[in-house]
């Protein structure tokens, strides 16, 4: 899991897109008046801490493993060591993005700041996952929400008040308290949790299966769509929304970061053709992660299954339908969101071009999104995508010549799909013809 | 039903069928034997159109596998042997995507789950998520994925696996009924009891091809051992029971 996540290259490329954009928003928070440095880099803080919190909870308590995991002779403390180094794995990427938070704003004392704090997490979140357990049992999420939300809250208000330099050294000083209790709580740590440990991990394995919700019946009702294709559209969106596809979770939350570069590079606009060009530079950006997130990876959890999908009706025409489906919803959203940012940034200056944007932004998007299902349908080997990382630099091509051709002839990016029709017969004929032998 | 004439199937230089032959008529239960890697599951997915045949001919329901496979989908149902099902969705919900992929109705989808979730005791778990259920309760969920949208064919790889004494009753009663309306099952597992109970044919796959065919008189009488059980029949004809008494003896364990 720990390889899988956080030394896959995309997530990585993830991860230094939420850096920059966290490091963007607290330069920003930083600036607003003389206490936001301090109240951004101690928000960090505490966010860090909630998270750790929330990861060693999932860690010691949520994983099917543990349960194996308990039946070996590691005893509770060689079981609490195993965590704790699966923990140190998972705290490097949230601390990697405290330090970019507090960074931005306080600069050197912001980062050894979150330095202390992430040493500290790894002692005290343990035994504060433990503790949320015991205390606010079915509630625990619910608290770490609102607390994270009330930080944000308390940072928001707090960045706009002036305060004095010695505010400076809060950080630090915080940094330094977590880390001590940390140290503090360290030497404890191993007695407090085999005599805590074994009674909540049993009421967690005894505990009845809680109820899903009701996003399935909820989406289901609102989409009007033929049965398998709505099927295959609901299973996608309730996977997408329960979290068993994180890395197009992440990649479609970081989507709109495109909007926020548009809105920048809007500020000086010398002519239509360089507005032309901005405005499709962003929609290419925002729709090839789009793309990404709605190609291999989906792909890939939709096939584990494939056995059922492949024995109904047209299967392959359905999944491709399917496929597309998924993935203009999403570009389709982003694209709104793109004319938006046009229509509305800069006090509408630039709405009279939306008319002339609308086409090229809205083709470019669905494009994007086209290839990458494709591609993905048409060369799927067994559970994984063959060439996945072609998909990477076939979307450049795709996203520069289809940008070229909206800039120089706006009516015309529509042919793309007239030129690509001929890969639908071929996903499909891929999908129905790929050996089942999973 | 099921018609199935020299079909061979190979895996790089592994032969997994050689030259298979093998009819289900309607509203017969037919019972395929074989030893572990013999070649059943292959079969099951020839005839489910997951893999296509390297030579023979499969026809399902007069239709064949390789020239009209939509056909054949529309009239199978097919239980693996090593079902996947989406950890992250409920019972309830695994089974109305099942159904939707099949293009049935939502009317026609929720009276067949209820049915099936109530037969096999899933009403308190319906709503819980997938990942949470033990093996027994995924392969009820599975069971009764297959049987949507009530398929004239039904392919069941190993379904008993994990369930319980008395699901297994309940299952050979389903099996029962599906033979009453008619339909075509081919039933492949190791659970001797339950193919000699359900099946009114038995056919054992040894070698990649079917070596004997019929009932279990038929059996005995072609092996010459009028009162053999199903297990001696099994091991006769796949040609394991002289390997069995050879490696018994290596060990030093008295065989019979």
């Amino acid at each position: 899991m720990v390889r899988e996540v956080l030394l896959d290259p995309i997530a990585l490329l993830v991860l230094a897109g939420c850096c920059w954009a966290a490091s963007g928003l607290a330069s920003h928070g930083a600036g607003m008046a003389s206490a936001g440095p301090v109240c951004v880099a101690s928000a960090a803080i505490v966010l860090l801490l909630l998270a750790t919190v929330a990861i060693a909870d999932a860690l010691l308590f949520d994983l099917h493993e543990n349960l194996l995991l308990r039946t070996l002779p590691l005893g509770e403390a060689g079981f609490l060591e195993l965590r704790r180094a699966e923990l140190r794995w998972w705290l490097w990427p949230m601390a990697a993005l405290a330090m970019s938070i507090a960074g931005s704003a306080l600069g050197t004392a912001g980062v050894v700041a979150v330095a202390l704090t992430a040493i500290g997490c790894l002692d005290l979140a343990p035994l504060g996952a433990m503790h949320l357990r015991r205390t606010a049992g079915p509630h625990r999420r619910t608290v770490l929400v609102a607390s994270g939300a009330c930080t944000v809250l308390a940072t928001a208000l707090g960045a706009t008040q002036s305060a004095g330099s010695t505010g400076d050294v809060l950080p630090i000083a915080l940094g330094l308290l977590l880390l001590v209790a940390g140290r503090w709580a360290g030497r404890s740590r191993a007695a407090s949790f085999v005599r805590l440990h074994p009674p909540i991990a049993s009421q967690v394995a005894s505990r009845g299966s809680r109820g899903m919700g009701s996003s399935w019946s909820m989406l289901a009702k609102a989409l009007w769509l033929p049965a398998p294709l709505k099927a295959r559209l609901l299973r996608d969106l309730v996977l997408l929304m329960r979290g068993w596809d994180l890395r197009g979770a992440a990649l479609l939350a970081l989507s709109p970061l495109s909007c926020l570069y548009l809105q920048g590079s809007l500020d000086v606009v010398p002519s239509e053709a360089a507005l032309s060009w901005r405005v499709l530079q962003s929609t290419a950006l925002g729709s090839a992660v789009i793309a990404y997130a709605v190609g291999p990876g989906v792909y890939v959890l939709r096939n584990r299954t494939m056995n059922w999908e492949r024995i109904a009706p047209r299967p392959g025409r359905s999944a491709a339908l399917a496929s597309l489906a998924y993935g203009f919803l999403f570009a389709t959203l982003h694209g709104a969101m793109t004319l938006g940012v046009v229509a509305w940034s800069h006090d509408g200056r630039y709405d009279h071009a939306l008319g002339s944007l609308a086409l090229p932004v809205l083709a470019l998007e669905w494009s994007m999104v086209h290839f990458s299902a494709l591609f993905s349908l048409g060369n799927g080997i067994g559970q994984r995508v063959s060439g996945e990382v072609m998909i990477v630099p076939s979307l450049v091509v795709v996203a520069v010549a289809l940008a070229g051709v909206s800039m120089l002839w706006p009516w015309a990016a529509p042919l793309y799909f007239l030129v690509t029709a001929g890969m639908v017969g071929q996903a499909i004929h891929a999908y129905e013809r790929v050996e089942v032998t999973w | 039903m099921i018609r199935i004439e020299g079909v061979c199937k190979s895996y790089g230089t592994v032969e997994a069928l050689k030259d298979v032959h093998l009819e289900v008529s309607p509203g017969e239960v037919y019972g395929l034997l074989g030893a572990n890697g013999s070649g059943k599951t292959t079969l099951n997915r020839c005839i489910a159109t997951l893999i296509q045949p390297d030579a023979g001919c499969i026809e399902v329901a007069g239709h064949s596998v390789t020239e009209s496979p939509e056909d054949v989908r529309r009239s199978l149902g097919y239980l693996s042997e090593f079902p996947v099902l989406y950890p992250g969705l409920s019972a309830d919900e695994f089974l109305a995507f099942v159904g939707g992929i099949r293009a049935l109705s939502d009317e026609a989808i929720k009276t067949q789950r209820d049915r099936w979730i109530a037969l096999f005791e899933l009403e308190e778990f319906r709503r819980a998520p997938l990942r949470s259920f033990s093996q027994g309760m995924a392969r009820k969920v599975a069971l009764a994925a297959s049987l949507l949208g009530d398929p004239q064919v039904v392919l069941l790889d190993e379904p008993t696996n994990g369930l319980d004494p008395p699901s297994v009753y309940l299952f050979r009663q389903v099996i029962a009924q599906l033979k009453a309306e008619g339909k075509a099952v081919l039933l492949s597992s190791h659970v001797l009891p339950l193919v000699e109970q359900s099946c009114d044919r038995i056919g054992i796959l040894a070698d990649g091809k079917v070596a004997v065919t019929g009932d279990l008189r038929h059996l005995q009488t072609t092996a010459g051992k009028p009162q053999a059980d199903l297990e001696e029949l099994f091991l006769h004809f796949s040609g394991l029971d002289r390997v069995m008494l050879e490696r018994l003896a290596v060990a030093g364990l008295p065989g019979q």
